[in-house]
């Protein structure tokens, strides 16, 4: 008795107080699940990379982190590379004016705030003006960056991290979770419960899709966000009890007539 | 048969409503815990339930169930909750063991309460907000469980696996449910 007593305060206190937090810049997010990622046509040399190769790690991070998670609708569409924008010698401010409404644009330089310090490897801004928000994330590809000692994993978390900074997350406190501030010392291969938290609370599966389980089949990058259907999980209840009802019945007539035709 | 089918039936009267209580373990295998990127495999979010055992045919039963589970570990800014309703379908193979499947409607809620956090940043630190509003996320899951008796017909152990997207191999995740069931 007394093991079980111990094991259970344990279990009970033992547990990692979860919290994500949002971005400063933003409020709520983006208005729509679907967003929009374009990339820079900047020179990425400085960081280690080209932009080819820039453009497949930023399809990469997505793909293993923020477009994998079953309670959140988003879906974050890399685009491809914008030929017509380039935020050489550009500030935050600078290369967010150059982003195209809702959507984000990724890029480096090195010339964003703070990017002559070795240890910020990037950083992204957010804006938001009534249901207009469009974001910028940038690599620090300065001299001085250490970019380019990086594993190409880590620069995927990263880019990752910072994504999530240009839809509308904050940090988190947990080393864990990807939105924590600093990627060295630990092996990111999932996302955190707080980060699932974070995108899931930003961005959750509100469409009449999900009312007819189609949360089942992933995120396939169609559904839109409508804050109004808050009534949606009675519904999904209600016709989900129907269904199962009706096959039921369907089911019990069949072994019927099964039974008389024998 | 006819053996089998009054011991299900005798089950059957004895058994029509349940209660379940025990834990709910949301991204199990799935989110991250730990530095070297080891995944969560238990948590202690307590679940209660209650549900009736509808005989279909034979020994198939239809067992809707209404669920809830609060999150424990919470922070001081934020609340979590989920509400489940199952549609699960079961299989009595013998009288300690019960196959399940099914269906359930999830209702995931964070609920914000507001304020703020000062945390590290870079080479500093900033102040970012925490949520302030309520959000739901509905998700439906496809649901794979067991059932054992143990010493009575009265309660059992039961053991739910759901799985989140299910069409997308990539995306799969997986939620469990692990509880006594009171008939």
């Amino acid at each position: 008795m007394y093991y079980s007593i111990l094991l259970f305060v344990f279990v009970l206190f033992g547990q990692q107080a979860f919290g994500f937090s949002l971005n400063n810049n933003t409020g709520k997010g983006f208005s729509s699940n679907e967003i929009d990622v374009y990339i820079a046509d900047t020179d990425c040399s400085g960081a280690g990379f080209t932009t080819e190769r820039y453009k497949a790690l930023v399809s990469s991070a997505v793909k293993r982190f923020w477009n994998n998670v079953p309670t959140s609708a988003l879906f974050l569409d890399v685009k491809g590379i914008r030929s017509d924008i380039d935020i050489d010698g550009d500030d935050h401010d600078a290369a967010l004016n150059k982003v195209p409404r809702n959507s984000i644009l990724a890029g480096c330089n090195d010339s964003a705030d703070q990017f002559s310090n070795a240890s910020i490897l990037g950083s992204a801004k957010m804006k938001c003006s009534g249901s207009t928000c469009y974001a910028v994330l940038i690599l620090n590809a300065h001299p001085n960056s250490s970019l380019p000692d990086k594993d190409e994993g880590v620069i995927e978390d990263i880019i990752a991290h910072e994504l999530g900074h240009a839809f509308g997350l904050g940090h988190s406190k947990l080393k864990p979770s990807l939105m924590y501030y600093s990627v060295s010392g630990k092996f990111q291969k999932w996302l955190g419960q707080d980060d699932i938290d974070g995108v899931t609370y930003l961005y959750p599966h509100d469409s009449e899709a999900d009312i007819l389980g189609m949360s089942l089949l992933g995120n396939c990058g169609s559904i839109n966000m409508d804050d109004d259907n808050q009534h949606g999980f009675f519904k999904s209840m209600l016709i989900g009890l129907i269904l199962i009802l009706l096959l039921g019945f369907f089911r019990k007539l069949f072994i019927r007539n099964l039974r008389g035709s024998l | 048969m006819k053996f089998l089918i009054l011991i299900i039936l005798s089950f059957n009267a004895e058994a029509n409503y349940m209660v379940s209580t025990g834990t709910f373990v949301p991204y199990f295998a799935k989110a991250q815990t730990n530095t070297s990127g080891s995944t969560k495999t238990f948590e202690l979010n307590p679940y209660i339930g209650i549900g009736k055992q509808i005989n279909m045919t034979g020994n198939n039963y239809f067992m809707p169930e209404l669920g809830y589970s609060y999150y424990l570990n919470n922070p001081k800014n934020m609340r979590r909750e989920s509400i489940f309703l199952h549609y699960n379908f079961s299989r009595v193979f013998s009288q300690q063991f019960i196959a399940r499947y099914g269906l359930t409607s999830n209702w995931y809620r964070i609920v914000g309460l507001g304020g703020s956090e000062n945390l590290k940043n870079g080479t500093s630190s900033t102040t970012f907000p925490s949520p302030d509003e309520t959000r739901t996320s509905y998700y439906t899951t496809l649901n794979f469980g067991g059932e054992a008796f143990v010493s009575s017909k009265k309660y059992s152990l039961r053991f739910d696996l759901n799985i989140m997207s299910f069409a997308e191999l990539d995306n799969r995740a997986f939620n469990y449910l692990f509880t006594l069931n009171i008939y």
